[in-house]
């Protein structure tokens, strides 16, 4: 048993230093596992079905959003987050997805109301990367 | 989120669960805006079917593999419950822990399938000495 940090050089409040002490992690935590691919799925549910979404590639079929994770990326989830937002343009992201639901109240969606950028503007706005990684990286709790 | 992972490659697997959209709109709005995002639904039997060879790439067929297929049928479709394998604190100091980058680093190499991470910001949150008794170990992230 050994304590894990992931950072050092900071002064430790006696109260987490006593967390640290008294509790610490097993051997299986620091086993980390560098992803070089993901695929990511999205499905839904209707009468007691499951469906997937898949989107066209250029070839005309149909498959699950995947890549691999870029040398500029930190992690595959961050590199999973800009593949969203490359094919999408921020358009699945959770907040947009609410309003093409189908049982959504919003009969029309027009561009004002979704966090949406055109792909010519994608270099200029990259904090709109930060909605598609923000959503990713908080469904992992 | 329901992380997949294989000990035998280095790929990631995530299942998002989404409300069921209405297609049409949403291509429409993509066709509209000048966006190469055309979507389609299919179920599992759908994608595994050699019929649907034709309009279901041939490398997603080849990704339901008796494993993952399995695993899909049991934790996606019958959405039975993950089995908790671990349980973390991960007590954030000088950050919040909807910080995005915290997660999507610990999340991206650390977590893994069937484990709980609690996220604290500290000192407004820690974890209290009944929680500290579930744990199997803490994450200190300054």
């Amino acid at each position: 048993m050994y304590l894990f940090l992931l950072a050092q050089n900071f002064l430790i409040p006696s109260s987490i230093n006593n967390l640290m002490q008294i509790h610490q992690s097993p051997n299986s935590l620091s086993q980390f596992k560098l992803f070089q691919k993901f695929h990511l799925f999205y499905y839904s549910r209707k009468d007691d079905q499951t469906f997937f979404l898949l989107r066209q590639k250029k070839s005309g079929s149909f498959s699950e959003i995947k890549g691999h994770l870029q040398l500029h990326d930190p992690g595959i989830l961050f590199s999973a987050g800009r593949k969203i937002m490359e094919l999408s343009s921020g358009l699945l992201t959770k907040q947009n997805l609410e309003f093409f639901a189908e049982n959504s109240p919003h009969s029309t969606v027009n561009r004002d109301m979704l966090q949406f950028c055109k792909k010519k503007q994608q270099m200029v706005l990259k904090s709109f990367l930060l909605p598609c990684i923000n959503f990713l990286c908080s469904l992992v709790c | 989120m329901k992380p997949y992972q294989e000990d035998g490659n280095d790929d990631a697997y995530f299942f998002i669960e989404i409300p069921y959209l209405d297609l049409q709109k949403l291509n429409t709005f993509c066709e509209t805006h000048s966006l190469k995002l055309r979507l389609k639904y299919a179920t599992q039997s759908e994608i595994i079917s050699s019929e649907s060879l034709e309009v279901i790439s041939a490398s997603l067929q080849q990704l339901f593999t008796p494993s993952l297929t399995s695993y899909v049928d049991k934790f996606i479709q019958r959405a039975e419950p993950i089995p908790i394998t671990a349980r973390y604190a991960v007590v954030c100091i000088m950050t919040t822990p909807t910080n995005y980058r915290t997660m999507g680093l610990l999340g991206s190499y650390y977590k893994k399938h069937g484990e709980e991470w609690k996220f604290y910001r500290f000192p407004s949150e820690e974890p209290s000495e009944a929680d500290l008794s579930q744990l199997d170990g803490n994450i200190l992230k300054f």
